[in-house]
């Protein structure tokens, strides 16, 4: 019975996660390749024509998405600033051990 | 997962104000609820800390999945926390996100109800189907493809509720541009829907206690 609930509970998982791939393929043969930013900007229809001041200021958007560009790592980037990134990173890690020590072992 | 990747000034002031109101009286919600509950076991304390340094480190990275995506770990930490924990962890969340340039403050109210959303659902979920669905695997990635589901729900009805200045789509035309957005999000969600299968499912077999929320059961 147990064996029968557990192949259940993962078909199901797998036939959910089947439908929301094939979802996504369709829906990403449609709109192409694009970055978070500027497909958010195109399904709301902001204007990002080229040659417009807006998409001069986001070519900056578009570079950072990694479109068309290989990048240094391999299309992975990273949002915002770097250098906060890694300060408020340090900071949430020093309060992890903080915390840590102070309420004892998880 | 869901997140409104929209630059300060979309939305009108008028609706900047109200989602932040909105978000200000959920999160006093939880506040109170997790006060009245009384003191936070230790534990759960840590495991909240913990999970918002890794979501925050997870957030703020691009993935080149399908033009590029990225995850925020909200069903985790919804099934990890419980809801209103898991509610102050992504208020914490959106909050750096935004001071690192992460998206804006301005938008932060409406994020950050999308994923308190995403956190709610993800452990009422989770919850549900302790009886029906055998296996922390399943049971966590199936809570995880719902959260996700209503959390690109809710991005999608802000979005249409508050309309985007200086454009000039019909909302039908919005919608069918965020339908085909939600869609990849939905592709995404797969990989986040893995992740979190694989972590609660070995922590339900190492560390079943840790899977107790805010209340502590099992």
């Amino acid at each position: 019975m147990e064996k029968r609930r557990l192949n259940g509970g993962t078909a199901i998982f797998l036939l959910v996660a089947v439908l929301a791939l094939a979802a996504a393929f369709v829906a990403f043969s449609s709109t192409g390749p694009k970055g978070i930013e500027e497909r958010f900007e195109d399904a709301v229809g902001i204007s990002t024509e080229p040659g417009s001041s807006a998409d001069t200021e986001n070519y900056s958007v578009i570079d950072r998405t990694g479109r068309g560009e290989s990048g240094d790592g391999g299309g992975f980037f990273l949002e915002g600033s770097p250098a906060m990134y890694c300060l408020i990173l340090a900071v949430l890690v020093a309060l992890c051990l903080i915390a840590y020590r102070t309420y004892g072992r998880v | 997962m869901a997140h409104i990747h929209l630059e300060d000034g979309s939305f009108s002031l008028l609706w900047v104000v109200t989602w932040w109101l909105l978000t200000l009286l959920v999160i006093g919600i939880c506040l109170f609820l997790v006060r009245k509950r009384g003191k936070e076991k230790g534990k759960t304390v840590t495991i909240a800390a913990f999970c918002t340094a890794a979501a925050f480190a997870i957030f703020q990275i691009s993935i080149p999945v399908f033009g590029g995506i990225h995850l925020n770990l909200t069903p985790l930490i919804g099934i990890l926390t419980g809801p209103f924990l898991g509610s102050l962890v992504v208020l914490i969340l959106n909050l750096l996100s935004a001071a690192i340039g992460h998206g804006g403050f301005g938008m932060a109210g409406a994020n950050i109800l999308v994923n308190v959303i995403e956190v709610i659902v993800a452990y009422l979920a989770y919850r549900s189907m302790k009886n029906l669905v055998h296996g922390g695997f399943a049971r966590a990635g199936i809570a995880t493809f719902v959260a996700l589901f209503a959390g690109n729900a809710a991005m999608i009805g802000i979005i249409l509720v508050s309309g985007i200045q200086g454009v000039s789509q019909s909302p039908a035309q919005v919608m069918y541009g965020l339908s085909l957005l939600a869609a990849i999000n939905m592709g995404v969600a797969v990989i986040e829907a893995i992740i979190t299968g694989f972590v609660v499912g070995y922590l339900e077999k190492v560390r079943p206690d840790l899977l107790g929320g805010i209340r502590g059961k099992t």
